[in-house]
């Protein structure tokens, strides 16, 4: 929990039993977490244990086999305004023929707002994750990072209050990675938005998040749900060499590993 | 590194660009200058009578009939084919349902039912149109299927997750992503509708080139027809020069390059 909690405009996120199979196979089962307002969540497990799917289940781009995904206390049956995606691919989710400031306005246009407002809207999301000044270029000539960049800025312009984000930062190089890790935990801040990540990757996940969901098993379900208590600030370098970091991350690997 | 650096670079550029096309040309002036053979008279010969008939308008007023012709059936097909290419592509029920038909018809060579519609349709440019529609729908259909099938998967699904509507997803996302097929399909088409162009005209036409060529090879001017065919390959070759122009233009982002407008407009690009 967070001292931000009480001012985030965010609607409280619940999975209750929540199932997902293709087929015969299960993939993940009886899954049970929430994402309270404002907070910041990262869920880890071992690759190819279903977080991708768990992550499409509760944005509404798959249907669910049993169980159901609440926001606001509504149960959610199709995607939802509320809800900003954030994929691992920038290259295959930004559209190249649109400039950066398009791409970013896009969503708003499918919402039926006028073309200044979006596009004020959108230059404004674009300052938010520090790419004012890259509107009139096209997503290609942007950097990786830049272009993640802009893939977020698409997600808080469309005003969504929950971000989930699927190994956002995972075709990243690292020092990228980290200063996105930072940029991102600013934003939260900033915004009072409530964000999930999917990683695999323990110390991204520690050092981000106020709670550690980690799944395994197959199918796979909730194994753990870790509060981090290492404040509201983080830090690249003092947080990383916390011994309690050091612990919480030992924590996770040993599940993960086990 | 120029290999050749006391000419600049255009001239270079139409010099590696022109050099085999006028070698060609210069080959075929000089071996067919003394020919005597009936069927391949000298292109000096060739050329002089494409000037007298397109200098007289007999020839300029064929080909204004007959590029009408095509330029409206390949707009229809174009249309036509790129709409039903982005609705198939786009739901696959649809894709499944239509495919053996699909593959039916697109396997009838275009040419084989030029004499059924011309003896079901009668002689005006309808039936010629409708060729030529017919010729060029097939390519723009399937490009733009697979067009819409190559766009990522997870651009689709980012654009579902936002909620975007319908006629949005089509012309922004669909028409867009399938767009350099489309354009591949265009180009295709275009040979299609310059051949079918002049088919359509063999049979019980009363004007047009293809007509022209017809009708000189029955009387046995074969200069003339020779003139008629070389015009054909010219207007073949402007066209899909055209195009292709046009092509790059359209296609900047898929070329990965800012257009030269932009390029001027922004100089630190």
């Amino acid at each position: 929990m967070t001292d931000t909690n009480n001012k985030s405009l965010a609607k409280q996120m619940q999975v209750q039993n929540l199932a997902k199979s293709y087929g015969d196979t299960e993939i993940l089962s009886n899954i049970n977490l929430s994402l309270e307002p404002g907070e910041f969540i990262c869920i880890v497990g071992p690759s190819g244990v279903g977080k991708t799917t768990l992550l499409r289940s509760l944005s509404g781009l798959t249907s669910l086999s049993a169980g159901k995904v609440m926001v606001g206390g509504e149960e959610m049956k199709s995607p939802l305004a509320e809800i900003g995606l954030v994929f691992q691919d920038y290259r295959g989710s930004l559209m190249p023929w649109m400039k950066t400031l398009e791409n970013v306005a896009f969503p708003l246009r499918g919402k039926g707002i006028k073309k200044a407002e979006r596009n004020n809207k959108a230059a404004q999301c674009l300052a938010d994750v520090g790419l004012d000044g890259a509107e009139n270029s096209y997503p290609w000539e942007l950097s990786g990072g830049m272009q993640q960049r802009v893939a977020i800025a698409r997600a808080l312009a469309y005003d969504a209050h929950i971000l989930l984000m699927d190994e956002p930062f995972g075709s990243l190089d690292a020092q990228t990675r980290l200063s996105l890790e930072d940029l991102v935990l600013n934003l939260r801040k900033k915004l009072r938005i409530s964000i999930m990540v999917v990683t695999h990757d323990i110390d991204e996940a520690v050092y981000m998040a106020d709670r550690v969901i980690v799944l395994s098993g197959k199918p796979a379900t909730v194994i753990d749900n870790i509060e981090i208590e290492l404040g509201s600030e983080r830090n690249q370098i003092s947080t990383k060499s916390d011994p309690r970091f050091v612990e919480y991350r030992n924590r996770v690997l040993n599940l993960i590993m086990s | 590194m120029k290999a050749v650096n006391f000419l600049p670079q255009w001239l270079i550029n139409i010099i590696s660009l022109w050099t085999l096309p006028v070698l060609v040309v210069v080959l075929w002036w000089f071996v067919s200058a003394d020919s005597s053979s009936f069927f391949f008279p000298p292109l000096k010969n060739i050329l002089a009578v494409l000037y007298r008939d397109l200098a007289s308008g007999l020839l300029t007023s064929y080909l204004l009939v007959s590029l009408t012709n095509m330029c409206i059936g390949l707009a229809y097909a174009i249309v036509l084919g790129v709409l039903c290419g982005l609705i198939i592509g786009e739901f696959r029920a649809l894709r499944e349902a239509t495919s053996p038909l699909i593959n039916f018809f697109r396997s009838i060579p275009p040419a084989a039912i030029v004499p059924i519609v011309i003896v079901a349709m009668g002689t005006d440019s309808a039936p010629k149109i409708l060729i030529i529609a017919l010729a060029c729908f097939w390519p723009n259909l399937l490009n733009t299927i697979d067009g819409v099938r190559s766009i990522p998967v997870q651009m689709l699904e980012t654009n579902k997750a936002f909620r975007i509507p319908f006629h949005l997803m089509l012309w922004r996302v669909l028409l867009m992503g399938a767009l350099p097929q489309i354009l591949a399909g265009i180009r295709i088409a275009l040979a299609a509708a310059l051949v079918l162009m002049v088919i359509s005209e063999f049979f019980g036409a009363s004007e047009g080139v293809g007509f022209y060529i017809r009708d000189k090879k029955e009387t046995f001017a074969m200069t003339e027809a020779w003139a008629g065919t070389v015009l054909v390959g010219i207007f073949g070759y402007i066209l899909s020069t055209v195009f292709l122009k046009i092509e790059s233009w359209l296609l900047g982002w898929y070329f990965q390059k800012t257009p030269k407008e932009l390029r001027k407009l922004d100089p630190a690009k």
